[in-house]
């Protein structure tokens, strides 16, 4: 994987990791930032996902090539 | 003879008045000398600027007690609660000044070295706590703060590098009951607002407590699908988003 490949894979991990914590930290401010607590909580499950989807990949094609060697 | 009596005895009660009057100014003069509190640390610039993070300094000024009323006044409220006078060591007794509230903190060594008498005094009421000090194995550090029936309502450990953890509020009838007394005596009229507040649950920063906001978010994120999946994909993210924004919450508290 080319290093921008590897900033963009990692990138989903860390983002989304802030989005929850923002959003977390945004959360118990009342109502009227409740809406911008869950849309940060929506991006960064959204994140994670796609960091999970990816990763999953990354390691069935790499046990692939492992057992094809 | 009883002219030299008539002589005398005016003389005399001269020289007792005299004598006893300066007495007087010495025990005045010596009294005045004894009373002053020393700085021992003073920061005017922390005065002015409050941190919003609770772990932050908020001490802005230390006094070492003089042998002064103050000093007797936070004796007697100690004594009154059982303690002993030799077991404490006045001397070293010191006031703490602190800019995010008007609480004053004493604090008095003990003979036991692990063990420093705490009291909170503000509007003539005091809170009488002792803290535990001593070591917890691994290199750690335990304190607790304990009110004087022996019941915890605060505990820390630290390690090596003063970090803290474990931390722990318990639940304790005395301390609720001086923090009521307290909130009710300076927010008369925010307290009512209070009720209303907590039964509509608007903000759960306003809640009385840290651990009450940890558990209004915590009901409140239960009714929203979003948080509830949250949770299920990076629960510890979330709690800790929740730990942090509940730091500060009290009823006043900024939403």
């Amino acid at each position: 994987m080319s290093l921008y490949g590897k900033i963009k894979f990692w990138s989903f991990l860390v983002i989304g990791i802030i989005c929850i914590v923002a959003g977390g930290y945004l959360y118990p401010y009342g109502p009227d930032k409740r809406p911008w607590a869950e849309f940060l909580l929506l991006i960064g499950v959204g994140q994670l996902l796609i960091f999970a989807v990816l990763f999953f990949l990354r390691y069935r094609k790499r046990n692939k090539e492992a057992a094809n060697a | 003879m009883k002219r030299m009596y008539l002589v005398f005895l005016p003389l005399v009660g001269v020289i007792l008045f005299f004598f006893f009057g300066c007495n007087k100014d010495e025990e005045i003069q010596s009294s005045g000398n004894e009373s002053s509190n020393a700085v021992i640390y003073e920061d005017a610039s922390l005065k002015e600027q409050v941190s919003p993070y609770f772990y932050d300094n908020h001490i802005y000024r230390i006094e070492l007690l003089g042998a002064n009323l103050e000093r007797e006044r936070i004796l007697r409220a100690a004594l009154d609660q059982g303690l002993e006078e030799a077991f404490l060591l006045l001397e070293e007794a010191q006031k703490f000044f602190f800019n995010h509230t008007d609480v004053i903190m004493y604090s008095i060594p003990t003979l036991d070295p692990e063990q420093t008498l705490i009291l909170y005094e503000t509007m003539g009421l005091y809170q009488v706590s002792m803290a535990h000090f001593g070591p917890a194995g691994g290199g750690n550090m335990s304190f607790s703060l304990k009110t004087m029936d022996d019941r915890d309502y605060f505990s820390l450990k630290l390690d090596d590098q003063m970090r803290m953890g474990e931390l722990k509020v318990y639940e304790n009838e005395e301390i609720k009951s001086f923090n009521r007394t307290i909130y009710s005596l300076t927010y008369t009229e925010e307290s009512q607002d209070v009720t209303t507040k907590s039964a509509t649950a608007d903000c759960c920063r306003n809640e009385s407590s840290w651990s009450d906001c940890m558990d209004c978010t915590v009901n409140d994120c239960q009714g929203s699908w979003l948080c509830k999946i949250v949770g299920i994909v990076a629960p510890v993210e979330l709690v800790a988003g929740f730990a942090a924004s509940c730091i500060g919450a009290g009823p006043d508290a900024r939403c």
